[in-house]
């Protein structure tokens, strides 16, 4: 065999032996733990009070990623409604250009107990709206769909108290170090990115049995 | 020299391609992160295309040009007309990826743009006339 013909094989099983120790030896847990309790009170929530498992998440409506996280999320909720919590707050990303107006749009709708549908609605239409210089008409469409008054609708839009909620959230995203969406709290853990039903049930029923006293 | 300088750019090609599949392929990776970044590159809606993941399509590229490298360069079967396609075609889909994270993602992914370094290297390579021809 030549020297090149070396070389050429030399390198290529190198890198052979460079991608079988990384699929062997890397770690695929995204969980961290934070110090410090995380503010379960306040936030939107689904679920009881008395729920054992708190989840809150930290999501922008404009997020592929909290898009395609919801559907699992919102399941998961609904197959636990007795024993697990969703808080939602507010994590408009910076680089995103209609993320704090997607916030504005859910929490004016709050105020008429529509956050939930129309959080739905935002993540479903996401591509309707993302790109738009002035979402508005297209956030009133979603409120006439949801059977809101418009015109309180558009005033708490541009409420500046509305407004102080979602960088309020947002400030106590940073404030936990939170640099992505969607992020998950569970107790003091974070996890980052989303996950199927069913593994959201794995991880539910890992931390109810965590949670019982062992005898 | 510039056969083997060949095989280290694909080799490294095929390896931060793999390395962005991997990553695109893990849930916990998949997320919108501040500034942008590989994750918001990766979970955007464009990181696929025809259901196939963008860095799949990486792979799949590099592997080509390798086995070109070693067709080309190694074996001489071919003259570099194969590879000079190969490489025109993947460095015009490069540019094109450029041009959906600028904007249409509004994000860069630093090992996405590692790539494209890679595949200009490869291109400037593959056109460049060696001195001596023989050799």
């Amino acid at each position: 065999m030549s020297g090149d013909s070396k070389f050429f094989l030399g390198v290529v099983l190198a890198a052979v032996l460079v991608i079988g120790g990384f699929v062997t030896f890397s770690g695929k847990d995204s969980s961290e733990v934070t110090l410090g309790t995380i503010d379960s009170s306040s936030g939107h929530k689904i679920g009881p009070d008395s729920a054992a498992v708190k989840i809150v998440e930290f999501g922008d409506f404009q997020c592929p990623a909290c898009a395609s996280a919801a559907e699992g999320f919102a399941k998961a909720q609904a197959n636990n409604a007795d024993s697990v919590q969703i808080i939602f707050r507010h994590f408009p990303l910076p680089n995103h250009q209609n993320g704090m107006n997607s916030s504005l749009a859910a929490e004016a709708a709050g105020k008429q107990n529509k956050f939930w549908p129309m959080l739905d609605l935002l993540y479903i239409n996401q591509r309707q709206w993302e790109n738009l210089d002035n979402p508005l008409g297209t956030f009133e469409n979603y409120a006439k769909e949801l059977g809101m008054d418009l015109d309180q609708f558009k005033k708490d839009y541009s409420n500046p108290e509305v407004k102080k909620v979602v960088e309020d959230d947002r400030d106590y995203g940073l404030s936990l170090k939170v640099d992505s969406t969607p992020t998950f709290y569970i107790n003091q853990t974070k996890y980052t990115g989303g996950r199927t039903a069913e593994a959201w049930q794995a991880l539910i029923n890992s931390i109810k049995a965590a949670a019982v006293p062992a005898n | 020299m510039k056969s083997r300088l060949l095989v280290i750019l694909a080799v490294a090609g095929i390896l931060v391609s793999g390395y962005l599949f991997w990553k695109g392929a893990d849930p916990a990776s998949v997320t919108c992160s501040i500034g942008g970044g590989c994750e918001t590159v990766l979970s955007s809606p464009y990181a696929k295309m025809f259901g196939f993941p963008v860095a799949g399509l990486g792979i799949i590229w590099y592997v080509v040009a390798l086995t070109l490298v070693w067709l080309v360069y190694f074996r001489r079967v071919w003259a570099e007309l194969p590879i000079q396609i190969w490489a025109a075609f993947g460095l015009a889909f490069s540019f094109y990826l450029l041009y959906l994270e600028k904007y249409k993602i509004g994000a860069y992914c630093t090992w996405c743009l590692v790539s494209l370094g890679l595949v200009i290297l490869i291109t400037v390579l593959v056109f460049a006339k060696t001195r001596q021809n023989a050799k």
